[in-house]
């Protein structure tokens, strides 16, 4: 897709920073955190759920990718480099969770606002008994609950809205791949979710 | 004919807005026809609708200039030499130790020892530390007995870090970070902090020492700490006027955690300047309320006399910020303390502007005047902002109306391709549509043709399909431009073409007679039925003496028949079956001149 002069502009910004801080200039680094930590945040925040992982997931991030800048060979976006990094994150932090549930603490007891509805038994009308509110966190719980790689394809597809090449580099699939793992996400998602979507048809997938 | 589940797979990429504009209107068809896959699609709906009002992360907790400072901070420990592993091999780990402790006993005259001297009994004065946000490493607050001698050995080292750091400050005018500064200071104030001396407290110390050099590189090493401490140390400097312009610097070094304390240097003549080139460079939202209250301030000042120079300075700063400066420039506008213009001005300066107002608009926050974000987004590149807006309008069923309204408010060829593309695209129920396109048509009665003309250069044949069925249920005075276009164009077929013409000659204005006979010479000869409809229209719209003028140069004989056919009767009045015969007749008039 053809670039408008001020995107040319800020690539060519963005590319002399990283040049910068690729030689060791942390000034310039600096200013990559600046720019890029909100939203790699706000991805970990979808994956993750918790404002304190989700910060210091972030930070993490950024440590690794000074690290690994000299491998960083500006084929992709830098932005979706960073998403790829915070992704591997959020997956390791998955495995950790997922041990610690095995070892007795429950995933819901992190998270509170999860656990309401984890615990509430399901209405005989969900529909009428839920309002939006509570069907959002039916919705943020079931995402929880999907396998880390369709969450990531999730997320960044339906929620952020990004391009499905640009999910397949971050999550190291081919795009066709990154469109079957939306596709299975919202099947499972719709699964969970039927008696709040109102499904007449058992499973209430598509 | 394709099949119901081949037809399924559509669901996904009709949801998330991947189908073609011609895909889409077979998915459509399919969908009135077949109730189990309307059912599956609204599903699909709902949950795209379900996960579009999930909350967003609170990113406004995220302290973007904290995380800088443990982002480089977490790089610094993790590149300072790891801790020896224990070994085994304790006795030649304890020798290698000790030869190590000789050397730098030896070869380090001016380490020095810990601020607590061994006996704490001896009535020496103490010094209360503050524990800093920066490093992680720095020790709790404590109670620490001082020895004089050794205080003034640690304040002779810090003084001696920050003249050796000065060499690293930017030159004067550079408006670039002076890390290079930090991070040598910090390097070599390392073991002062393992020996936990108050390394802020001795950086204080030297904000008053006799050498320049000395006294700036302490100003801003604190501005790049930029933690609470060193910015109420900052705040003091900034009310000594021998360093308001270093402090101030230090202070804009400081990011958004110096911002608060900023005020009284844009006061000054002396660093205002600098201080709002510097603000507006570093960005960002802080930076863009911070000098949107500057601007507020100075408006308020200068009352009736306002339009200084430092307020179009302060206006220039704050359009600089980017993005940011939008939502402040519209609250400015909103208010009364600057006028729709110069916000327009100040947001044409804005780079990336175009987009970020139309956000503005859709995310409808208090406070701000609707008319202006509108007439900011109409001057503002509609090129660029109406496909957002477009975008936008597929994407959000809740603020559609609003959405639809502003495209309206655009008006001209550019908005009404727009309203018919969503029109086409089948995702908006019609009568969402009908009264914004009707309206952008007769603001603009030559809108409809201009896209017309558009869309057939580009050979667009299923908006052009569209805008017809549009145009043929909604027979009004300002659509018959766009019927008289659409008769011109080879992508319509050519019944419709005719409708077309004979509907223009039923709606149309007088003026419309001149696009009519254009297009009756443009035709070609053997398309006599499309002529005679022009005649009938041209008829219909401003008599027979424009008809006279239209056949001036048709050979006598036919140019006669078909006067006399069009004179005897009076169009306007004649029911729609004489009307077929008369264009029968005329037909045949026109016939002997086809070659």
């Amino acid at each position: 897709m053809a670039r408008t002069l001020d995107e040319m502009r800020e690539a060519a910004t963005e590319q002399a920073l990283i040049r910068r801080a690729r030689s060791g200039d942390r000034a310039a680094f600096d200013r990559l955190v600046r720019e890029h930590f909100t939203r790699v945040y706000a991805f970990l925040h979808r994956m993750i759920g918790s404002h304190e992982d989700a910060e210091d997931l972030a930070q993490e991030c950024f440590v690794r990718a000074w690290g690994a800048l000299p491998h960083y060979r500006e084929e992709a976006a830098f932005s979706t480099w960073l998403c790829r990094i915070a992704l591997h994150l959020a997956q390791d932090h998955h495995r950790a969770s997922s041990r610690r549930e095995g070892s007795g603490e429950a995933a819901g007891d992190r998270d509170p606002h999860i656990s309401g509805i984890a615990r509430s038994s399901p209405e005989p009308s969900p529909a009428e008994a839920l309002s939006r509110a509570e069907l959002s966190r039916a919705v943020a719980l079931a995402l929880s609950r999907l396998p880390p790689r369709l969450r990531a394809a999730l997320v960044l597809r339906g929620i952020e809205g990004r391009e499905y090449a640009e999910v397949a580099e971050i999550t190291g699939v081919k795009p066709a791949t990154a469109r079957t793992h939306v596709m299975q996400a919202r099947r499972i998602l719709q699964r969970a979710l039927a008696p709040w979507l109102g499904s007449r048809r058992e499973g209430g997938a598509s | 004919m394709k099949t119901c589940r081949e037809l399924r797979s559509r669901i996904l990429p009709a949801v998330d807005g991947s189908l073609s504009i011609e895909a889409m209107f077979e998915f459509e068809e399919h969908l009135r026809a077949c109730a189990d896959c309307r059912e599956r699609y609204e599903e699909a709906r709902a949950l795209d609708a379900a996960l579009a009002r999930l909350p967003e992360p609170p990113v406004e907790r995220v302290d973007v200039a904290r995380a800088v400072a443990r982002v480089r901070a977490a790089i610094d420990r993790e590149s300072a030499p790891a801790p020896r592993r224990a070994t085994r091999w304790v006795p030649l780990a304890i020798a290698a130790t000790a030869a190590a402790a000789i050397l730098v006993a030896v070869f380090r005259p001016r380490s020095l020892p810990a601020p607590a001297a061994p006996s704490a009994d001896r009535g020496e004065p103490t010094m209360a530390t503050e524990s800093p946000a920066l490093p992680p490493a720095t020790p709790e607050p404590v109670d620490i007995p001082l020895d004089p001698a050794r205080l003034a050995q640690a304040r002779e080292e810090v003084r001696c870090l920050l003249a050796l750091a000065a060499e690293r400050l930017p030159a004067p005018g550079d408006p670039a970070l002076p890390a290079e500064l930090a991070s040598r200071f910090d390097e070599g104030s390392r073991d002062l902090e393992r020996s936990r001396w108050p390394v802020l407290r001795l950086v204080e110390g030297a904000l008053g020492d006799p050498d320049p050099a000395v006294a700036r590189a302490a100003l801003r090493y604190l501005g790049m700490r930029g933690d609470r401490l060193s910015i109420r140390m900052l705040e003091g400097a900034l009310a000594r006027p021998q360093s308001l312009v270093d402090a101030a610097l230090a202070l804009c070094d400081a990011g958004e955690a110096g911002l608060d304390s900023l005020a009284p240097a844009v006061r000054d003549p002396r660093a205002s300047s600098l201080v709002l080139a510097r603000v507006s460079a570093r960005g960002g939202p802080g930076a863009a309320r911070f000098l949107e209250a500057c601007v507020r301030e100075t408006a308020r000042v200068e009352g009736s006399r306002r339009g200084s120079a430092r307020l179009l300075e302060e206006i220039d700063a704050l359009a600089r910020t980017g993005t940011s400066a939008v939502a402040s420039l519209l609250r400015l506008g909103s208010d009364g303390t600057l006028t729709p213009a110069e916000v327009i001005d100040a947001l044409a300066r804005t780079q990336g502007a175009g987009e970020s107002v139309a956000d503005f608009f859709l995310s409808r926050p208090r406070g701000v005047d609707d008319g202006l974000v509108l007439q900011a987004l109409a001057a503002l590149q509609p090129s660029r902002a109406l496909p957002l807006l477009e975008k936008r309008c597929l994407e959000l069923r809740e603020r559609r109306g609003q959405v639809l309204e502003c495209i309206e408010a655009y008006g001209g060829k550019d908005g009404l391709a727009t309203l018919l593309r969503l029109s086409a695209s089948g995702r908006i129920a019609p009568a969402d549509l009908e009264i914004p396109i009707l309206s952008t048509l007769s603001r603009d009665r030559g809108a409809g043709s201009a896209v017309v003309e558009d869309w057939s250069r580009a050979g667009r044949r299923v908006e052009l399909h569209v805008f017809q069925g549009f145009l043929f249920d909604h027979p009004v005075s300002a659509s018959a431009p766009a019927c008289i276009a659409l008769s011109g164009s080879d992508l319509v077929p050519s019944s419709d073409r005719r409708w077309a013409v004979l509907l223009a000659g039923e709606t149309g204005i007088a003026e419309d007679a001149d696009a009519l006979a254009e297009l009756f010479w443009r035709l070609k000869p053997a398309e006599k039925e499309l002529r005679a409809a022009c005649l009938i229209a041209i008829r219909a719209l401003a008599g027979v003496d424009r008809i006279e003028r239209v056949v001036d140069s048709l050979p006598s004989r036919t140019a006669g028949r078909v006067l006399a056919l069009l004179a005897e009767r009076d169009a306007r009045t004649r029911p729609a079956s004489t009307a077929s015969r008369l264009a029968r007749e005329l037909e045949s008039a026109l016939a002997p001149i086809v070659p």
